[in-house]
Order: structure tokens, then sequence, then C-alpha cells
């Protein structure tokens, strides 16, 4: 049984100008020490999924249907209380902005202490002591006098130490970070996720790592899943979606990013934006964006398929599914597009274009 | 607004002249009978009234008053109002009368039927209190005049009811002002107070009923046995002792007497001060303190008789004299105003005028003997002029000095009290504003005899000052040495009541709260925890009235209201105008349904109080006084066309 | 800065706003009509021009008004604040005989205004929308709306006259911290209180919601702390911020409110005597008062500013 299974979750949001459909049936599962992305761009729907996970969504969000089973037990059916000792204890979260996670009026080691006073029933002096020692572990220098520090006067660097501290603090099983370096500049955006990986290795937490930026995937994880306009549209284990991208969503992102050494005029996009989740195009969700849409694409909304049977994943366990009616054989036309690694020491990232009739 | 006696506590002056907050309403007319300026005619005319701001009652009766005025068609009356400060100042000034405007004020009259003709209108009062508008004329002077003073009317009291009734009939005849009603004094208690008596003057309302000896008044507590509202408790029932909770509309704001004229803090000074003489509810003198008193002599002179001992004094910038000295009389001839020295009479030569035999009237007291101050030492006449000198320069001095001249002590226990002219008021005057306080505290500084200053007060009254937190409350004790204690009221020649009547107010204390809002007041009354108050809400007033558990009593007062005419702005000027406009005030409306039903409208000028020596028969007075005030809005029409044919006005009526 | 050079900094700026203060106030009053030569006298027939001269030259108020002005400020450097006219009392001797009176009337609504406000805006916060916060902002628009002393005549008619749970006037005689008294207290207090809960309390609510849509919120819940703790530790304190600013201006209203309560419960506080002062053209018990009140909004302001320092570290005095 994995850590966690999300089952079929649906998430709406009531505003007034429409339904938000911000999740929609999504699927997949976490294993003990595993490190899953979740990758998307901005509004795909890739928070909503962390906060469900803690049943964090408030009105106008309602978590619609589906489970979510942690550790064998179905989070969306406890009861408050129970969800709250999961919450910090077993499930924690990385948020994206360390500044504003923070609260600016309590020091920076009392917000750490206080969920293992919560949770472990530490006395506060045992408290301060592990915390302590905790911000040293994440690599704050000075841990004792920092401390009582208040939050702003960390630097962004240390503020995001200080969030990862706070979620290790309870020694957590599953650890969702949102986004952890997106606010940081590109240097300490290394040492961050060096950090995050080494205490993931040393706590043996599994980590649901969300993000937009494929190079964090690249760096840390073990298993992807893409997500496009609320649904999951790719999944696979991170070297098979590098070097053998099936959904031409992720093909758009990967050949959109720069690379050392490229020696184009114009960054490549994918045209168009993602679609208002208030409304959503007919059938496959990308279709209006996809070089490689035919009409059957306007009809019907694949869901993930094996990508070597065609069958649907929920089906038959795979490791590699994407949703793609390439795949199930209802297309007339293939997929065309071609996938080069170069061995250059330079860039490590496989480069990947798009060629054929379509471009 | 009669009855908030709370907002026209603070000001009251003790004898008489304005009412105060409360108690200030003008009626301005602006007269625009310049013809010209308007497409209309001279009528309607144009009439603004003035009023003070912060009284209710009187703002509703200028408006009712206006009303009635516009009813007619001939004119267009406006309602000004202003701040009671700013009031003040504008109706005193020099050019008030030319405004053409009409003041209304309320004044608190006296015994003294002279309150309700001289102030008005006596010509030595234009610019100050009270003749706002510049009426009168020698001729009413001399009237007003001839009915107090000389010697034929000082000593023949008939007579002087008589001049009064030509004043009456004059003013009657010439209508410079209008007086729309008198005042009733009212006073709530709780069932367990019996015989709470109310009195015409609110200074000494609490005192008058807990003891006098004049109306053979008394009152008790008795929280065992109720009152009844009905009917006055027997005199056998009488129960001593117990604490009395009196509440008050103002904090009292001294507790020396002859610097202070707001009405608490005579209430306060009631208690703990005598006087030589004492009066009862008619105005009736008696000897008190002293224990007799005669007329020694009258001479028939006047002012001018002390010209040969009058000294000169320099007049300052302002018209006023500069001394330090007490002015008793200035020469009739010489003006400040005109001159650069007056020729007056300061207490050294009014000494030496009396020495030489000059005086107008001269009274010989035989002090009570063994008569305790609260500080043990015994009254004697030195403490008598002691007092006297503390009265001049005070805020009282102008009143006292008015008809005194000199006061000298004989012996111990005899005083001799000198009037300037033959003065039939002089009975009462002469001793009623000097309250009587040893020598040492007589000397205090000005204004020092106050228990929060240095100086406590004490006086010959059955209660001494007991404690006091200011803006709070005070307390007054009984006094065990009080001197009537000894002496027996039943010694006193002219007492004729029960034997069993006491020697002095049977109420051991009186705790005196300071409660200035009268809702707060009333409902503490209501809860039971004052036992005694005044000064309340005609509406208030009613509700207690009906109730079981409260007694109301009042009596008709000396305080009244009045519009007054300015004769020196056209059509002013013709009493067949001013006639007019009398017949357009609804006095019985006025009293029925502003004031419900609390005052009496004034069908002639004078209350009931001052019906003793003001008239020589009331009810012939009456008859013919009283049509010439009632509501007759077709005879004010008949007296307008007359008025405007004669004179000429053009009219669109 | 440390806070006690930013304590002195402020203290210091008093005297000029003082300054001013009592510029304003002394040719306000001057300016007005009637004097209390005039008050005085104006009871008084016959009284002419002798007596108002020296009346006047007793009062001091011969003089030219800015000799008079540079007269009485020095008698404030040294303590002296004139006289009442009509009583000859020392000013400031009336003034410190009611000052513990109205100072604890104060409180009182002070006590009373929070007690009332916090608690009630943190519910219609965390209510935020539902019933309970249309209730509670119903509340609060009635509080704001309603004449103060027509509550307190209420308060008096309901809870002395009705239920009898309190007398009408204070229990004079007992001392001022007595059990009595301050059990008397409660009605002025609730009060006085109301009006300055109603503004605290929308503005507390305002507040508090605005800081629950922040991510620490969401932090703190995703720590799996209880929400009492999230609203009332981390919220709250956050909140509190712009509360203790509001809190700090209401003082003003609080005194000027307090005046009229003073005459509706017969408390014997300064707003009586200010009234009367004021009636009565007593300018010098005018000006104290006047004073006072200003040092005293000010030190309440001064107040606030150190609280506000103490409740986010991230304000320091530069």
């Amino acid at each position: 049984m994995a850590l966690l299974e999300v089952e079929d979750l649906t998430v709406n949001f009531y505003t007034q100008d429409g339904t938000v459909n911000a999740v929609d049936n999504l699927t997949y599962s976490i294993e003990r020490g595993e490190k899953f992305g979740v990758v998307g761009e901005s509004g795909a729907g890739k928070s909503v999924t962390a906060l469900s996970l803690m049943r964090l969504i408030d009105s106008p969000g309602h978590i619609e249907s589906g489970e979510i089973r942690f550790k064998g037990q179905d989070i969306l059916s406890m009861s408050e209380d129970e969800v709250r000792s999961i919450r910090g204890n077993e499930i924690a979260m990385i948020f994206q902005d360390a500044q504003t996670a923070l609260n600016p009026v309590y020091s920076v080691g009392e917000q750490i202490a206080e969920a293992m006073r919560h949770h472990l029933d530490y006395s506060k002096s045992e408290a301060k002591e592990e915390t302590i020692d905790l911000l040293a572990k994440v690599g704050i220098p000075e841990a004792r006098k920092r401390y009582s520090d208040y939050p702003h006067e960390f630097s962004g660097g240390m503020q995001q130490r200080a969030i990862i501290a706070m979620a290790l603090s309870c020694d957590p099983d599953l650890l969702i970070c949102d986004e952890p370096t997106t606010a940081l500049d590109v240097t300490i955006e290394a040492k961050i996720l060096e950090e995050i990986e080494s205490l993931a290795e040393e706590f043996d937490t599994a980590i649901q790592l969300i993000t937009h930026d494929l190079g964090v995937i690249a760096e840390i994880c073990d298993r992807v899943m893409v997500m496009y306009g609320g649904k999951p549209v790719e999944k696979a284990p991170v070297e098979e979606l590098f070097y053998d991208p099936k959904h031409p969503y992720t093909v758009g992102l990967m050949s959109s990013i720069p690379r050392i050494g490229d020696s184009t005029d114009r960054l490549q996009t994918i045209p168009g934006k993602m679609p208002d989740l208030v409304e959503l195009p007919p059938g496959c969700s990308f279709h209006p964006r996809c070089p490689y849409a035919e009409e059957a694409c306007t009809l019907s909304e694949p869901e993930l398929l094996d990508t070597k049977t065609g069958k649907p994943a929920s089906e038959v366990g795979t490791n590699h599914s994407a949703a793609c009616l390439a795949y199930s054989g209802d297309l007339t036309g293939e997929l065309d597009y071609s996938v080069t690694v170069n061995e250059d020491s330079k860039s490590n990232a496989p480069a990947s274009q798009i060629t054929g009739d379509n471009q | 607004m009669v009855l908030d006696q709370a907002k026209s506590a603070t000001d009251v002056d003790r004898r008489s002249v304005l009412k105060t907050i409360g108690a200030g309403g003008g009626i301005a007319l602006a007269g625009c009978l310049n013809g010209g300026d308007d497409e209309g005619g001279d009528f309607p005319m144009k009439i603004t009234l003035e009023v003070n701001a912060d009284n209710d009652d009187r703002l509703e009766m200028v408006e009712l008053i206006a009303a009635s005025l516009e009813k007619t068609d001939y004119f267009e009356a406006k309602v000004k109002t202003y701040e009671w400060t700013t009031y003040v100042s504008r109706v005193m000034g020099s050019e008030y009368p030319n405004k053409g405007v009409v003041p209304c004020i309320g004044l608190a009259g006296t015994f003294n039927p002279g309150s309700f003709c001289n102030a008005l209108h006596h010509t030595d009062n234009i610019g100050q209190c009270c003749n706002l508008t510049g009426v009168g004329n020698e001729e009413l002077d001399s009237m007003i005049e001839d009915a107090r003073y000389g010697i034929e009317v000082s000593q023949d009291n008939e007579l002087r009811g008589k001049r009064y009734d030509e004043v009456w009939n004059e003013l009657a005849d010439n209508k410079f002002s209008s007086i729309t009603h008198f005042d009733v004094q009212s006073v709530i208690t709780t069932n367990e107070v019996h015989n709470f008596v109310s009195y015409p003057f609110q200074q000494s309302l609490i005192s008058h009923a807990l003891y006098s000896a004049a109306d053979e008044q008394v009152a008790w507590i008795d929280r065992d046995n109720a009152a009844s509202p009905d009917s006055r408790s027997s005199l056998s029932d009488l129960k001593e002792g117990g604490e009395l909770s009196v509440g008050l509309g103002a904090n009292p704001s001294s507790f020396d007497p002859p610097y202070s004229t707001d009405t608490t803090s005579s209430i306060a000074q009631s208690y703990i001060f005598e006087y030589l003489t004492t009066s009862d509810s008619q105005g009736n003198v008696y000897p008190w303190l002293a224990e007799d008193y005669t007329i020694e002599d009258v001479q028939d002179i006047d002012l001018m008789a002390y010209e040969p001992y009058m000294t000169e004094v320099q007049t300052t910038e302002e018209d006023g004299l500069d001394t330090d000295a007490q002015v008793i009389v200035q020469h009739p001839e010489d003006s400040p105003a005109d001159q650069d020295t007056v020729r007056v009479l300061t207490p050294t030569e009014a000494a030496d005028a009396v020495a030489d035999g000059t005086y107008g009237m001269h009274f010989r007291y035989e002090l009570e003997e063994g008569v305790s101050f609260h500080n043990g030492e015994e009254m004697t006449a030195e403490d008598v002029i002691a007092s006297l000198k503390r009265v001049e320069n005070s805020q009282i001095s102008a009143q006292t000095f008015d008809s005194v001249l000199h006061a000298e002590a004989v012996d111990d226990y005899t005083v001799d009290f000198y009037a300037q002219i033959p003065d039939a008021e002089a009975e009462r005057l002469l001793t009623s504003t000097t309250a009587i306080m040893p020598k040492e505290v007589a000397e205090a500084g000005n204004g020092e005899v106050d228990p929060r200053n240095s100086v406590d007060p004490v006086g010959t009254g059955p209660y001494e000052f007991g404690e006091i937190d200011d803006g709070n409350y005070f307390t007054v004790e009984s006094f065990d040495s009080y001197w009537m204690h000894d002496k027996g009221i039943q010694n006193k020649p002219w007492f004729d009541g029960p034997s069993e009547f006491p020697n002095g107010p049977v109420v051991d204390t009186v705790y005196n709260e300071v409660v200035q809002d009268t809702s707060t007041r009333q409902g503490s009354l209501q809860a039971n925890e004052l036992d005694v108050t005044y000064g309340l809400n005609a509406s208030t007033l009613d509700s207690f009235v009906e109730s079981e558990d409260f007694i109301v009593d009042s009596v008709s007062a000396g305080g009244y209201e009045y519009i007054q005419y300015p004769p020196a702005v056209e059509p002013f000027d013709d009493p067949r105008f001013r006639k007019a406009i009398n017949y357009l005030i609804p006095r019985q409306m006025i009293v029925d349904n502003i004031l419900n039903g609390w005052g009496e409208p004034a069908w002639t000028s004078l209350p009931e109080l001052a019906r003793g020596a003001g008239t020589a028969d009331y009810e012939a007075l009456e008859s013919k006084v009283r049509p010439t005030n009632e509501h007759k809005p077709e005879e004010a029409v008949s007296l307008l066309e007359e008025v405007i044919e004669d004179k000429g006005y053009s009219s669109n009526v | 800065m440390s806070l006690r050079r930013f304590i002195v900094k402020r203290l210091l700026a008093i005297i000029p706003i003082l300054f001013g203060v009592s510029i304003i106030t002394f040719g306000l009053v001057h300016l007005t009509p009637g004097d209390p030569v005039q008050q005085i006298l104006a009871l008084n027939p016959r009284a002419g021009p002798t007596e108002k001269q020296q009346l006047r030259e007793q009062f001091g108020l011969a003089a030219p008004i800015w000799e008079q002005y540079l007269n009485w400020m020095k008698g404030v450097f040294t303590g002296d604040f004139g006289e009442v006219y009509r009583s000859r009392r020392a000013v400031s001797e009336v003034i410190y005989s009611r000052l513990p009176e109205t100072l604890l009337l104060g409180l009182f609504g002070w006590v009373f205004g929070l007690v009332i406000a916090i608690p009630t805006g943190i519910y219609a916060a965390v209510h935020k929308d539902q019933l309970g916060d249309t209730v509670s902002r119903f509340v609060a628009l009635s509080g704001i709306s309603i004449p103060n002393f027509w509550l307190g005549l209420m308060l008096i008619l309901i809870g002395s006259l009705t239920l009898g749970w309190w007398p009408v006037t204070a229990p004079k005689r007992a001392p001022l911290l007595s059990f009595d008294m301050l059990w008397y207290l409660i009605l002025p207090g609730l009060t006085i209180g109301t009006a300055a809960a109603s503004s605290i309390m929308r503005v507390m609510r305002t507040s508090m919601a605005e800081e629950m849509n922040k991510e620490y919120v969401t932090a703190a819940r995703a720590k799996g702390l209880p929400e009492r703790t999230v609203v009332l530790k981390h919220v709250l304190r956050n909140s509190l911020i712009s509360v203790v600013t509001l809190a700090a201006t209401l003082t003003a209203s609080i005194v000027a409110g307090s005046v009229i309560i003073e005459q509706v419960f017969a408390w014997p506080g300064l707003g009586q005597t200010f009234i009367q002062a004021i009636r009565n053209a007593e300018y010098n018990l005018i000006m104290a008062i006047t004073l006072f009140t200003g040092v005293f909004i000010i030190l309440a302001n001064l107040v606030a500013d150190i609280l506000y320092a103490a409740l986010d570290p991230r304000i320091r005095y530069d």
C-alpha cells in the first residue's frame, strides 16, 4: 500500500463568475520515501492539489469527490481533530513564499517550536532545544541566537530554511513542497534543493514537489506528474519523462526551456494559453493549442492511457501514462516530434524539438 | 420654563432680577415700518421675536405668541434665538431700545410689589436689569417711587396699596410690557416625609419647610407611616430625628452669603444662617434674632438732604467710580458719565450724617440674648455690625445699600439701623440681606467663607455645617445648642401656634446631593434614593401627582416672564398698538398647553404673594385690569385698524 | 533608537502642541460673547460700571489679552492655574479633587469598550458573512448611532428603576474604590464603552478578516494547530495593531462622551465641572481642563505608539 493514494479527486471553486473546476478526477500515488514531482503552468491546479491533501481548502473551494488515502485512511472522511493531528505531524507543507508564511510578530524559533509542543508534547525547553538543533541542521548559523529573531531579520534564503525546519520539526512522513524555490534567486535555490534532498534522505520523508520549473524536477524527483487544466496529462518516472515524453503538452514544455549553447533566436513557446478553468474547451483541454489536434480531440476527453498498450492507466498498473488519444488509436495522424540528447557536458538535460508538419 | 428649576437654579438672585439660564426670553419685533423697501405696505408688518435658546418652555411660549400674531394676518412674525450669555449682553446694550425688538425675559419678584413694576419700568433701569427697551417716563417713575418711599406710605399700608393701584392702572393703560404668567414653585417628596410644604422662594424652600415658626410649619420623617398626598399629617404624629436626602439641581457655588447669588448657594446657606427678622409666606415681617424692634423715628427727607455730607470721588473711563469704599448714596444730580468727579456718601459720611440727625428712618433692634453661634460664641451687636460690614462691596451690596444708610451698635444687645429715606419696604429690606455671622468669620476675605476655602461657615441657624464632597454632596447636622431650643418658640410674643409646636426643626441631618440632570434626579426620587427634590419638568410633576407614593406641593411664586415693547420705534410709540399686541397673547393657553397647568396666567401684574402690600383691593383691581389682558383677537384687530388709519400707515390686509 | 529616547522625544513634543492648544482655547474663550464679570453682575440690580471695573481687576481681566495670556502661562509653569471666579477656589484644587473620579470613569469606559469590542470583533471575523457576523455588525452600527445620553438614561431606566439592580445615582458617601462604587460605575462605563466599542469592533473585525486571508494563517493551520490557537495567537496579535491605533484616538471621544455621561449619571467628575465652567464663563477653569484633557489625549496616543511597537517587532522607532 502506498503512503499516499489519491483517487478521483475533484475540487471545485464556486465563484461569482462561475464554477471553477480546479482539479478534475485526479489520481496518483506516492510511495514511502519517494520524491514525486507535480509540474504544470500556473493555474493548473497544483497548489490546490497540495492543499486538498491536508484538507486546507476553504470556501469558495470545495472538495467534491474522491478519496485521499494516507497510510490507508481516507483523509476526506476523517474528523477535524484527526485531520489536525496529521497536519504538521505526518504531513507537512513547505510554502512558496517564506516571508508571508511566517508570522511576523512571533520569533522564528517559536513558530517552529509550537508545532513540536503541540504534536509531540514537548515542554517549552525541550522544544526550544530541539528547534535550535533543527535550525542548525537546516543550515542556519548561530542557531541559538537566531532562535529568538523575527522573520524580518532573516534573509530570504534563511527564511526558506526556517520554513523547511518548521515542516520537518515533527518528522513527517510526507513533505509537500509548494514551489519551494520559486521566490529565491538561483544560487540559493540550488542550496535549498540540496538541503531538501538531503534532509529527506536523512529523515526518510516522502516529498511531493510542486513546481513549474522542470529543472528542479530533474534534480530531485523520482517520478513526475504533469498537470494541465486541472487534470493530469502525463505520469512517468523522471528520466522517461525527459527522454521520452509522451504527451504533446509535456513535449511543448520541454522544448520551451532555453538550453545553454542553444543558438536559436527565439524561445519556443506553446502557442495560446491555459484555458479559463471555468470554461474548459470540449474534449481534450489541450486541443486548442496542440499542434497534432484532430477532430476526434474535440469530441472526447482522453483519460490517462498506458502509452504502450493504450489501455486506461487505472485498469493496468503502468509506469508511464499520458492522456492523449494518440495512444488509444483514435488519432489518424502521428505525434510527430523527436527528442535528441546532447551528450554535451554543459547541458545535462535532453533537448526535445518539435519537428514535423504541424510546426 | 418655570419649572425646570435646575436650569434656573444656577443663577437666580435671591431678590429679584434676572432669572437665569432658562429664564431669558426675548421677543424682538423688528419694526419695518419705513414703508418703502418691500412691495407691500407697512402691514402686514414684519415682527421679530427674540428669546434665549436654552429655555424650551420659553421658546415654545414665544413661538405660540408669534403664531397668534400671524393668525391675524397683520403680522409676519419671526422668532430669533440667542445663546444665554450672548442674549444678556445684547439686551442690556445701550442701543437695544432702538432696534425695535421686544425682549422677553424672566425675573424673580419678591414680596415687594415694586419688584413687579420697578425693574421693568423705572427709567433708572434702562440699559441694565431690566428695563430693556427704554420704556417709562418721569411721571411713571414718580408714581412707582411714591408707592414705596415717603413718610405716608411707610406708615399707612392702605395708602400704599392705593398708590400701587394707580401704578397698575397706569401700566394697564400704557401697556409698556406684557407679563405673561407667574411661576409656581413646587416640591416633591416621598410619602415618608410629612408636611413638606412649598414656599414661593426656592432659595429658602428647604429650610422653610423644615421649620418656619411664622408659618407654623414643620416637616418630619416617618419611614413607618406613610403621609397622604391629600391631607396634612397631624402635629401630634410628629416624629423627631432621621436623615433627609435632598436632591439639588446644581452645585452650590459658595457658602458665603454676600458672595453668592445663585439659588442653590442660598439653599445651602439657609440651613446655617439666620437674620434679625423673618417673614411668613404672606410677606409679614417678624422679629427673629431680634427679640423685638421698633421704629424709633421717621423723617420726611429725600436724598438731597445728604448733600452736605457727601464727599467727592473721581470717575473712571468706564463711567465707574474710583473708590474702594461702599457707595451708599450717589448725588441724584450727578452723573458719572458726564463728570470727572461725583458726590457720594460712603459709610464714613453716612455715619456722620446719622450722628448729625440726618436719616430717613431709624429702627432699633433689641437682640435676643444667649444666642450661640456654631462655634460656641454668643451673638452680640458687634457681630451684627460686622456682618453688615461684610456686605459692603460684595455681590449683594447694591441691593442692600439701596435702602440701608448706616447701622451701629448701641450696646451689646441693641443695634440701630437707619434707612436712607422713608421707605415702606425698609422693615423688610433693612435686615433681610444680612446673614448674621461671628465677627471673625465676617472679617474673612472675599468669598472665603466656604468649607472648600479656608473658613467654615458659622451662623446661628438650627443646622451647622457637616461635611462636603465638592460637586457631590454636602451635609448639615442639627446644632445641639440652637438658641430656640432654650428660648422656646412659645416665648416669641407674635407666635400663636399650638403648644406642641417644636422649638426648631426635628430632622437630625440633611444630606444634600447634587444631581444636575433633571431626568436623573427624577429617577433618583422615584427609586427612593432621594426624599425631596424640586425643579422637575411639568410632565413629570403630573405623574408624581397621580402617584400615591409621592406628594407634590406647590404654591404661587414670585417668578414671572414678560415681553417688553420698544416705544422709541414706530408704531410701538402708540399705546393702542401695544395694547393690540397684548390682546393677542393667549395667556391661558400658555399656562395650559406649555406649562401643563403649572403656572398662573398674569391677569394683573400682581401675583398672589405680593397682594398684601401691592393693592388696596385685589378684586377690584382684577375686575378692572383683567379684561385688558385677555385673549381678544377682534379687539386687537380693531385697535390695529384704528392705529393704521390714524397714523396713515399703508396696509394690504 | 531605543524606547527611552523615543518616549522622551515624544514627551518633549507635547510642549509645542499644548502651547498651540492653549493659545487657541484662550482666544476662543475670550472671543465668545459674555464674560465672567457680566455673568456674575447680570444678576445684580444696579451693579454699575464701578462694580464691573472692580471685579474685572480682581479677576485679572482688565489687562490686554496678550498680557492676560502671559500671566496665565506664567502661572501654569508654577502649577498655579488661577482661581475660579465665583468661589475663589484654586483651579488646581478643583481639578485635583475631581480627577480621580474622572479617571476612574474613563477607565471603566475604556475597559468596557475593549471587553465588548475585542471578543465581538473576533467573533464577527471568524464567522464572517454568516449570521453571527451580521448580528455583530448590526449591534456595532447601533452602538455608534445611538446617542450616548439616551443609552445612559435607558440603562438607568432598566437597570435601576425596573430591575433595581443599581442605584440611580452613585452611592455618594462610599469611598471611590469600594465595591459599591465600582458596581455603580458599570452602567456609566457601559454607556461610554458601547459607543467606543462599536468603532473598535468594526476595525477589529475588518483587521482580523484581512489577516485571516494571509499565508501565515494557512501555514499555521498546516502545522495542525487548533483553530483557536490560530485565531487567538497568530491572527489576533497581527490584527491588534490597527485596533490599538484606533483605540488611542478614541480617547478623545471617550473624554467628550464622559462629559455628557457625567451629567446623566450625576457623576462628580471634571465633565460636569467643565459644563458649569462654560456656562459661567470661568476662563481659568476652562483653560485648565482643556489643557489637562489635551495632555491626557496626547499621552494616550503615546501609549498607543509604544504598544504598537510592543505588538509588532517590525516596528522600531526610527
